[in-house]
Parts: structure tokens; sequence; C-alpha cells
């Protein structure tokens, strides 16, 4: 009696069993499966992305000649940050008089802050002007200096437009404007001279 | 004290008594001459001299243009023989408003350096005007004579003749000032004494030497005239009553010069050649033929009245302006130009789109599901491929073998597919593709061909600006591409497929994918600035359609250029 039950119950399983994976085969035939192309696209390029779509290409920018420049310049950004907070900023050369404090704080914020520094680009530029230099140059100078060493970092195209436009003042400059030259460009000089130190130290 | 008379015609015309000082002049140069000719002789370097002077003065007298032939000066002294050394060399001036005989000229001596004076010794020295002594010095605190003044007169100045020329009694026609007496008398600096004397030999004051100065100079006294002199001076009452129009004349004008104390003119004190050089050097400032006396020199104490003039700085030259500007002028950065690569992230996640690879692209990619669909298992698949031809130019086709079911039977499943593919233009691009066209192993991956339009729509000018880039791609295709109904159904039909892509950042781009059968959303990542790596985490099957629930997925894939 109990042979005939444990068969019967074998039996049943069995049958169970069977239906069961019947049953899962029947489903998974049901459904289309394609497990292997439902993933990211494996079958094109298209899996590189934009790699060689349009739109991307090249782009021209400035940078600086090796990674050890950028390098250097940084951390000539770092000390003429530290300096003007500390308004101990030097003069260049044979230059020693000191620069008045209240010239080097307008400066550090220009150079440093983030926010609205638009008062101390205008006392930059007036005080140019007032000193005789060509207005909209002043501007320009006055105005690329926004942020140049903020967070010891100097980009390439601002430190060079900075110096284009420093030079391009200078070069329209009367003899009496250099020759008593206002603290505004004496302190802008001695930055400029501080980084490019550094950046050339390095060339 | 000497009084000086100036009276204009008060003496006799020349007339008949030159006659006699002509043949006594005359007499004398040639005297002089033959003295010359038979001192070159015997000294060769007196003719090489001679030889270098220029030549007469047009103004001077036959003898002055002879003397310019000779040993020089010392000929014509009183002696009419050796060199005196007693009387300071007269010599050539060097340069306008002096005039007259050329020899060796100094511009400075030993004994004044130091002196009071030195300054206005050394102006007129370098220019000719006053001269050393043949032993080289200066003497600053000698006395002058009478005579020695009119030969410094007719070297400092140039003014015109006021009148003829007079015949003073104590002066021999070999006099060796004779001419310089003359040209001082004709121009109004020097006047004679009563009974036509003019006492050559006698030093003279410093009040004479200033009321001179000031009468050839033909400057005017000025209105309160003892008012100023009282302020200025000290001693003003010791200036004689003839000379103190003349004195506050010289005083407003800055002609006295007081030494060692400004305050005290000593108007009757012999004038030293210091005094004397004093007085002409102011008298040629209030001219305007000699500059000031600069501020920082001992010699501007002693200026009665003396005020710096505020000079103009002459304007700089051009070439001083560029020295300027050198100075300040700053060498540019060491930066340069360069080309950053822009590598944008892709534009779908499942379906393809119209861009490929072309010659000289190479590609590796991987993906892997979390769980694949409808089972409760991961997966992974790896892909290489590589393009062959030029889509701008013609046409490129892109072959990619795919090794799928990477986690099991790692490499016995897998597939060749292919894509021609044409970039029309710059942003148009239209490919036809075929999945899977050979498989082996055991893939599911089901054979689908396909075709495919893509476009790239440039939002803004600057790939690196936010949203600059929209990339959109609309497909046809059969195998996978069909609906889940027919895909069930197996029925071979084609349905349509798409994918949009919009740049957000540089290295960002969101991604929509319909794939035939359901919505796959992502994002294409380029992790790092100009490296062609993109990384694509989705969620596939999103809305359900296929599938039994989304599913994370990702996709990393390099391309190369060479």
């Amino acid at each position: 009696m109990k042979k005939r039950h444990l068969a019967f119950q074998l039996g049943l399983g069995l049958a169970v069993g069977v239906a069961g994976i019947l049953s899962m085969t029947t489903s998974s035939q049901a459904k289309p499966v394609l497990s292997d192309v439902t993933g990211n696209i494996i079958t094109t390029s298209d899996i590189a992305g934009g790699a060689y779509a349009p739109g991307g290409g090249g782009q021209l920018v400035i940078g600086y000649r090796t990674s050890e420049i950028q390098e250097d310049v940084q951390d000539a950004a770092c000390i003429v940050n530290e300096r003007l907070a500390q308004q101990n900023l030097p003069g260049v050369g044979n230059d020693t008089s000191p620069i008045p404090s209240s010239v080097q704080e307008n400066l550090d914020l220009v150079l440093t802050r983030t926010g609205n520094v638009n008062a101390g680009v205008n006392q930059i530029q007036n005080a140019l002007v007032n000193a005789g230099a060509n207005p909209t140059l002043a501007q320009n100078l006055a105005t690329s200096l926004t942020r140049l060493t903020a967070g010891c970092t100097v980009e390439p195209d601002q430190f060079a437009t900075v110096v284009e436009a420093y030079n391009a003042l200078i070069s329209a400059s009367s003899f009496e404007f250099l020759r008593e030259p206002p603290e505004e460009l004496r302190a802008i000089r001695s930055v400029l001279a501080i980084l490019l130190n550094a950046a050339l130290a390095s060339n | 004290m000497m009084r000086r008379y100036r009276f204009k015609g008060c003496f006799q015309p020349i007339g008949k008594t030159m006659h006699h000082w002509g043949y006594l002049v005359i007499g004398s140069v040639v005297g002089s001459t033959l003295l010359s000719v038979a001192a070159n002789i015997a000294s060769p370097q007196g003719i090489a001299q001679a030889q270098t002077n220029p030549p007469a003065n047009q103004k001077g007298s036959l003898g002055e243009s002879l003397l310019n032939n000779m040993l020089g000066a010392d000929a014509l002294r009183p002696q009419n023989s050796a060199p005196n050394t007693t009387q300071p060399a007269q010599t050539a001036p060097t340069s306008t408003p002096s005039r007259g005989r050329q020899i060796v000229q100094a511009t400075t001596f030993p004994d004044i350096q130091g002196n009071w004076a030195q300054a206005f010794i050394e102006g007129l020295a370098s220019r000719g005007i006053i001269q050393g002594f043949p032993d080289g010095t200066f003497r600053p605190n000698a006395p002058v004579t009478r005579a020695q003044f009119a030969a410094m007169i007719r070297q400092a100045f140039e003014q015109p003749l006021e009148r003829p020329a007079t015949q003073f009694s104590d002066i021999p026609a070999n006099f060796w000032a004779l001419e310089a007496i003359q040209e001082a008398y004709r121009m109004g600096f020097m006047e004679g004494y009563p009974n036509n004397i003019f006492l050559p030999d006698q030093n003279i004051p410093r009040v004479q030497v200033l009321v001179a100065l000031v009468s050839g100079l033909d400057l005017s006294a000025p209105a309160q005239t003892t008012a100023i002199l009282n302020q200025t001076f000290q001693d003003a009452a010791q200036i004689p009553g003839w000379a103190q129009n003349s004195i506050a004349a010289a005083t407003v004008n800055q002609m006295v010069v007081n030494y060692p104390n400004v305050a005290f003119l000593n108007p009757n004190q012999t004038a030293t050649r210091a005094d004397v050089a004093a007085f002409i050097y102011q008298a040629l400032v209030s001219q305007n033929q000699l500059p000031q006396i600069p501020p920082t020199t001992v010699a501007s104490r002693y200026i009665v009245g003396y005020e710096p003039i505020a000079q103009e700085p002459p304007p700089p030259t051009p070439e001083q302006l560029a020295a300027l500007r050198r100075q300040y002028l700053l060498p540019a950065p060491p930066v340069e130009e360069q080309l950053r690569r822009i590598v944008r992230g892709g534009s779908s996640i499942n379906t393809p789109t119209a861009f490929g690879a072309q010659t000289g692209n190479i590609f590796f990619g991987a993906t892997y599901q979390e769980q694949v669909r409808f089972f409760n298992e991961d997966d992974g698949a790896v892909v290489v491929g590589f393009g062959v031809g030029d889509a701008r130019r013609l046409v490129a086709l892109e072959t990619a073998v795919s090794i799928y079911d990477l986690f099991g039977d790692t490499f016995e499943d897998g597939g060749v597919s292919f894509k021609l593919h044409r970039l029309i233009g710059d942003d148009l691009a239209v490919a036809v593709g075929v999945e899977n066209a050979i498989v082996w192993g055991n893939t599911d991956g089901d054979q689908s061909v396909y075709g495919v339009v893509s476009k790239v729509f440039r939002l803004r000018e600057n790939p690196s600006d936010p949203f600059s880039r929209l990339t959109a791609s609309v497909g046809l295709g059969g195998g996978r591409f069909r609906s889940e109904d027919d895909i069930e159904d197996k029925e071979g039909s084609t349905n349509v497929f798409g994918s949009v892509g919009l740049q957000v950042v540089e290295p960002v781009t969101l991604i929509a994918d319909w794939t035939g059968q359901d919505l796959y959303l992502g994002a294409s990542i380029v992790p790092i600035q100009g490296v062609p790596l993109v990384i694509t985490p989705a969620v596939a099957d999103v809305t359900g359609n296929a599938g039994d629930e989304p599913r994370f997925i990702l996709g990393i894939g390099y391309g190369l250029s060479f």
C-alpha cells in the first residue's frame, strides 16, 4: 500500500514537474527574448557615442605651452593673492616705493573676488584715465583683470588678454603718463610681472 | 672813490689824432708780425698752431687779423715781448657770443674747485668768454683791472656800436687791450674819466662792474629804486648816488651776486675775477644767452633775488618716448593656440544612428545589462569594429564584430554587423545596415536590416556651450526593430525607431531612444575632456511595452582615429 502510495506521489510530482517545465518552456518560447541586443547597442560604433559624429571636432583654445608653465603660473597667482591680501605687493625693478594699500586692496577685489566688482574695475579705469591714459584702453585693461588670479588659477587666454591690453595701453601712453605712472598701473605691472616671471622661467 | 662819467659825444673826434694812432698801430703790428715770423721760425709748433687757426674775424682790426697768425695775445701785452703771466690769456671764443682768437681753451681750473663762483667761471670759460692764466690757474680772488674787464666785456657781448671810438690819453697804441677798451667804450659799457683818461690798470670796483653792465645792456632803472636797494642790501648806503639806478636795475635783473653774504653788496670793494665772472654770467642770463645757474649749485646762494626758473622740460624725443615705453612693455606669456578636440556624447542608447566609422577609425565597446529582458540575469557583450571608406566624399562601410553572452558562454556566441553610411553636408547622414549579418554560436540577436537618417542641429556656435547640439535620428528596420507584437507573432515586418540626444553641457548628452519596442532613457558622458571615451548609463524598457520592468544598462565605448 505504501509502495503504491509512494509511486503515486512520485508520478504526480513528475507530472507536475514536467508540466511546470513545459509550461515554462512554452512561456519562454512565447516571449521574444532578444536578450543579447537589448542593452546598449553593441553592433555599431554608436557604442562610442559621438566619436565619429559631426558637431564635435576641434576648437582652438589658448593654452600654456607646457603643463609645467601652468603649474608655475598658478603658484605665482597664489603668491600674488597672498601679497595683495597682506598689501605688500612689490614694485618692479627699480620701482621700490610702496604701492598704496588702498590701491592693493581694490586690485585684490578685482583679481580674486566673485560677484560684482564693477566698482573696483571703475576705480582702476578712472585712475588710469585721470593720469592721462586712453579711456578705451584703460577700460579694456581694467575689465580684463576681473578674477585673473581667483582661486590661484590663471586662465591662459585671460592671461594673454590682460598682457595684451596692458601693452596696448603702454604703447599709446604719453611720456608724462609713464614718467609719473598712476599707482594703479604700478600695481598692475607688479602683478603681471610676478606671473610672467614664473611663466617665462619655466618656458 | 673814482667817479665814472658817461657823456655821449664828450670826447674829441678821432679824426686827426687817429692818424697818429694809426701809424703807431700799423707800425706796432708790422713789428709784431716780424717778431712773430722770427718766433715761428724758431718754433715750428707755433707755425702749426697758426695754420690751424680759423680765418681772421672780419670785425677785427688788421692787428687782430694778424694776431690770429701769431703766437697769441700775449704778444701784444704791455711788455711787447714775452708772455706776461700776470695777465690772463686773451683767448679765443669757442661759441657765441664770444669771439676773437683761438688757443687752447680750458673749461675749468684747479684753483676754482669748490670755489663759490665755480659754476659761473666754468660756465663762461666753457664758452670762451673768460680765460685762465698761462700757468693754468684762474686766480678767482685776484683783482680785475679796467683793461681786463674791457677784454672780458668784449668777449662776452656783441652789443651794437653806439658811438665812435675815442682816444684815451693814457692808452698807448700798442696797449694790449686797446681794441677791447675801444669796443667796450663804443658799445656803451665803459666810460673814461675826465681829462680823457681811462686808467686801464686801475682795479675796478664792484659797483663799476655792475653799472657798466647795466649801461651796456641798456637796462632801465626800476621804480622805487631806493626802496629796492634798502630792502635788498644792508649796506645800501654805501652805493654811490650816481650808481643807484643802475644797481637797482642790476638787482631786479638778478645780476648782483654777493659773496660771502648776499645781503651785502660791498659796492666799493675791488671786484675779484670771481665777482666779475659772476656778474657777467648773470648779465648774460638776463639776456637769455646763458642758462640759469641750477638751484642745486653753491653759486645760486649768492645771487641776489635768485628765483629758480621753473623750467619746462624739453619735449621728449620720439626715441625717448619709445625707450620709456620699452621699459614698461611686458613680454607675452608663453601661451599658444591649441586645437582642443571636442568629443561629444552619443545620441542613442540602443538604436543605430547614421553616423559611423570610416577609414582610420577603430572602436571598442562593451555593454552590461544588470538584468536582461524577461530574465533576472545579468549579461555583457563586447564589440570591436572599424571603418573603411570616406563617408563625406562617397560612402563608408563600418564593420563590427560582437561577442554576446559574455557571462557564461564566453566568446562562443557572436555576430558580425555592417553599416553603410554617407555624410551629406556637415550635419546630415544616411545609413543602411545589417545587424548580425553573420552569426555564430547561440545568439538570440536577430538579423536586423535597417535604414536610418540622422541630423545634428547646431543650436549654438560654440560646441562647448550648453545646449549647443541636438542630434536626432529616425530609422526603419526589421528584426529586432519590429514591434513587440510582431516579434511575438514572428511576423516579418518593419518598424520605426529613433533617438534624440541633447548636449546639455559639453561632456553630457541626455538621450531618449525608441527602439521600436520600448523607450530607453539615459545619458552619454565624456568623462575626460578631449578623450573619446564615452560612458552611457541608461534605463531600458522604461514604458514596459517590452520586458517585465525597467532595467539598468551601461555601455562604454572608445573611438580611435588615426
